[in-house]
């Protein structure tokens, strides 16, 4: 067998029967087919796509002008879906943007220094001003220790002890 | 197989399709010039005129459709046939899902078909020889046509088909001894 493309040769080398048959094709093509298929085509193809697929004895009917003002509704259609699409993504950027801002302004308070600004400004404050500052402002002194609360110290008379007690169970 | 000539014509047609003035024109040469090949290539597989015909239409919808966007990475001819052997095939497997409820068989319908054509006789060669060729397998039956009408290189149908030229080699040998004995016993 060889490569070269003589199909005669190869089928000879095939000790092929087919060899010496003719091989023109014996269908018949409706006169003139062949002439008037590119323009025909052309005018096909230029004219609308599914023209031709609905030639031959399509059962299906059509609204009148269906495929004039196809054209113009595809168009409507799609501009209006490219409207869509362009809003709603900005929608979205817009309340995704919000609702970051939100989370950051929130984890700011929440995680910002200043739960433990107090605590860590006092620390840095020399403890003598802290007391000097007690003593000043509440007339307080700090090293002397408090005195244990006791109901005894409140100056509450016994009547209005039973009233509460009467109001919120005994028990 | 087209040669250095064809292949120019067919840039310059491809060239000429994707400037919009002179895209009408430029599809026109391109019907004209491989109307005829891609016809028989498709009657061959489908046997009656009017499919062919819509089938062939089909295969220009897509070409007008898609040929902008052809980047010559193959020949023209080999693409036109691609698109032509995809519409062909999957014609033929709707036609087979629509008609698997009868009781006929793929080859029965297409020898009816054959029976039905204009001047048919049972007797005459040509007609054996095509009713021989209708008993082969749909791949079978293209890559036979694909070689023995279309004189198409094993190399160029590879890359159609996206088999191995040895496997398509090896195929249209069986086919050449199919048909034969097809022949034989008829």
């Amino acid at each position: 067998m060889n490569d070269h493309n003589n199909i005669q040769d190869e089928l000879k080398e095939m000790q092929s029967m087919l060899a010496d048959m003719p091989r023109k094709m014996p269908y018949a093509v409706p006169q003139g087919y062949f002439s008037q298929l590119p323009e025909h085509a052309t005018a096909t193809v230029t004219a609308g796509d599914n023209v031709l697929t609905l030639k031959h004895d399509a059962p299906y009917s059509l609204p009148k002008g269906y495929f004039d003002q196809l054209p113009e509704t595809m168009l409507a259609v799609a501009k209006e879906k490219t409207s869509q699409r362009r809003t709603i993504p900005r929608a979205q950027w817009l309340a995704a943007a919000m609702l970051a801002c939100i989370i950051s302004f929130g984890g700011y308070i929440m995680f910002s220094e200043h739960t433990t600004v107090p605590e860590q400004m006092l620390s840095s404050v020399p403890k003598v001003e802290l007391n000097n500052y007690v003593q000043s402002r509440y007339g307080m002194d700090v090293n002397t220790p408090i005195k244990e609360i006791s109901i005894s110290n409140l100056n509450i008379e016994n009547k209005d002890i039973i009233a509460y007690l009467n109001e919120t169970g005994w028990e | 197989m087209p040669d250095e000539n064809d292949r120019l014509n067919d840039h310059m047609l491809v060239v000429s399709f994707k400037n919009e003035q002179l895209k009408e024109t430029a599809f026109t040469q391109l019907v004209r010039k491989y109307q005829e090949r891609l016809y028989w290539h498709i009657r061959r597989m489908v046997v009656v005129h009017e499919d062919a015909n819509d089938i062939l239409q089909n295969v220009f919808i897509k070409v007008w459709k898609n040929l902008g966007e052809f980047r010559e990475e193959a020949l023209l001819y080999t693409w036109l046939y691609r698109i032509a052997t995809n519409e062909t095939l999957t014609w033929i497997e709707q036609q087979k899902k629509h008609t698997s409820v009868s009781l006929s068989g793929d080859e029965n319908i297409l020898t009816e078909q054959l029976a039905s054509q204009k001047d048919y006789s049972p007797h005459k060669i040509e007609w054996k020889l095509q009713q021989a060729i209708l008993s082969l397998p749909d791949k079978q039956r293209l890559v036979f046509n694909l070689r023995y009408y279309d004189e198409m290189p094993y190399e160029q149908m590879s890359e159609l088909l996206g088999t191995s030229a040895g496997a398509l080699k090896a195929s249209y040998h069986h086919a050449v001894k199919k048909v034969e004995t097809m022949l034989l016993e008829g």
